[in-house]
């Protein structure tokens, strides 16, 4: 009974709350679970990294058809417990296009092979008029566009069977005439499909540095109880702009909105990007620390209000 | 290991009430109506003029930052050129001095080809080098399959697979991370 209003429920008002993971499911154990990117380039480093709950790793690149074709790294993480999050990057969700089947399925296969969560993917488009980008490239904000991405990603929802989450990205230029803010957008997309989020707090950076937004404000917008996890990475200034790397170390600038984020909500779960230029083990160990710390002062300033209970 | 999709809470609706957006013209059944055929269409022009500027060479549509789209335009080239790099490292040697500027000129107006990666983006940018007659005769040997050798005897790679225990790398490179 309650099933069914529930469908009729999705049916008619095609509302639904978000449902991101609780930590527990990302490895936190009940906390705040810390992550890592799994890079083919740091396999080893990141099993034996000390204090990483969960991955992520970049779902186009897996083969997934076959469990036995899983890297056998992923593998080891996987029989260890470890959760692993697929990461498209090449969907685009926020082109004109209605998303790919065939690039649904795939992801779907790869969530499902790596018994998986939840997967994400990016609010950004990658291809348009038969062109490919090559990289996420951010969309114009209109109403007209919240209609066909909110469409898009009910068409996504339906053909994975684990939630979706969406990232915002970070960008270089603007697009003009935009009729919402990036956390207005989000926060209507979260109301129209019940889609997650992941929060990427360079990203956030990137947005300041770039185009002067306030991030404070930004956080203020977000539906927070919609987070799934989180995302820190380094970058990089150059002509005058903000160049989100994943290649650099995470500046304290990026560390501080994490911490804004965390006096707002306790994310499920928050994970390091890094893409290039990979540093030695100990380096990236500082960064899951630092991540970690700040996760814990967060939980420790909260918990006289909340008699300690659990996040 | 999560709730089931679509679970129903009231706190939803507080929490969209504290986005202090009072003045959104469209409620709640705004946002949900389908997207229509216009919609798409429009937002298709939109996207594929400014793809055009990006990786085509085209013009810059009005109301955009000429100058931030220099510098994106420069980053989507960079990120393809540190593909092909890795695809065929052959080329940085091989075209000396000439690379990467004769890289990024190219990846500037020619887009990445739809399918097949870095590799397919060496590839092409190899076959534009060939017909300008520009193409490093170090490159062009780098592109030439080694020579055959004799057929194995049958049952030769099955001997091999099982030598390997069957075992696949399970790496896909055909597509970068972002």
């Amino acid at each position: 009974m309650f099933l069914v209003v529930r469908i009729v429920l999705r049916e008619q008002l095609v509302t639904t709350t978000p449902n991101p993971p609780t930590a527990a499911a990302l490895g936190g154990g009940g906390f705040g679970a810390v992550g890592i990117g799994w890079r083919p380039e740091i396999d080893l480093t990141v099993e034996r990294l000390a204090g990483v709950d969960f991955v992520e790793v970049i779902a186009e690149n897996v083969c997934a058809d076959h469990r036995d074709h899983l890297p056998e790294s992923l593998r080891v993480l996987r029989a260890r417990g470890t959760a692993v999050v697929p990461h498209g990057v090449s969907l685009g969700i926020g082109g004109a296009e209605r998303p790919d089947p065939a690039r649904l399925a795939r992801l779907a296969t790869v969530a499902t092979a790596l018994e998986a969560p939840l997967v994400s993917e990016h609010l950004a488009f990658v291809r348009a008029g038969g062109m490919e980008a090559g990289h996420l490239l951010p969309i114009p904000r209109t109403r007209q566009t919240l209609r066909v991405v909110a469409e898009n990603i009910r068409i996504a929802q339906d053909a994975l069977p684990v939630p979706l989450a969406l990232e915002n990205p970070a960008t270089l230029f603007a697009w003009p005439d935009n009729e919402l803010t990036e956390g207005q957008f989000l926060a209507e997309l979260v109301e129209a499909t019940g889609v997650s989020l992941l929060i990427d707090v360079a990203n956030l950076h990137t947005e300041r540095v770039n185009h002067g937004i306030d991030v404070a404000a930004a956080l203020d917008a977000l539906p927070l109880e919609a987070v799934a996890y989180v995302h820190v990475a380094g970058g990089m200034m150059r002509d005058g702009v903000w160049h989100d790397t994943h290649a650099h170390p995470v500046p304290g600038e990026v560390l501080d909105i994490l911490g804004m984020l965390c006096e707002r909500t306790s994310p499920p779960g928050v994970l390091l990007e890094r893409d290039a230029a990979f540093p030695p083990a100990d380096e990236l160990e500082g960064e899951l620390a630092a991540i970690r710390g700040i996760l814990d002062r967060a939980l420790q300033s909260r918990a006289p209000q909340k008699s300690g209970a659990a996040r | 290991m999560t709730a089931p999709p679509g679970t129903t809470t009231t706190e939803g609706t507080e929490d969209t009430e504290s986005l202090g957006n009072p003045e959104s013209p469209e409620g709640p059944e705004g946002s949900e109506s389908a997207a229509t055929d216009a919609d798409r269409d429009e937002l298709a022009r939109q996207q594929t003029a400014l793809l055009a500027a990006l990786v085509a060479g085209g013009t810059v549509p009005a109301g955009f930052d000429a100058e931030r789209i220099r510098i994106q335009t420069i980053a989507l080239a960079a990120k393809r050129r540190e593909g092909v790099l890795r695809a065929l490292p052959e080329l940085a040697e091989g075209l000396g001095e000439r690379w990467p500027g004769a890289f990024m000129d190219w990846a500037c107006t020619h887009p990445k080809p739809a399918e097949g990666g870095s590799r397919a983006d060496a590839a092409a940018f190899t076959e534009y080098l060939r017909a300008q007659g520009t193409l490093p005769q170090s490159v062009e040997e780098a592109l030439t399959p080694a020579p055959q050798h004799p057929l194995p005897r049958p049952g030769f790679m099955a001997r091999v697979r099982a030598a390997l225990g069957r075992r696949s790398t399970g790496w896909d490179d055909s597509d970068d991370t972002y």
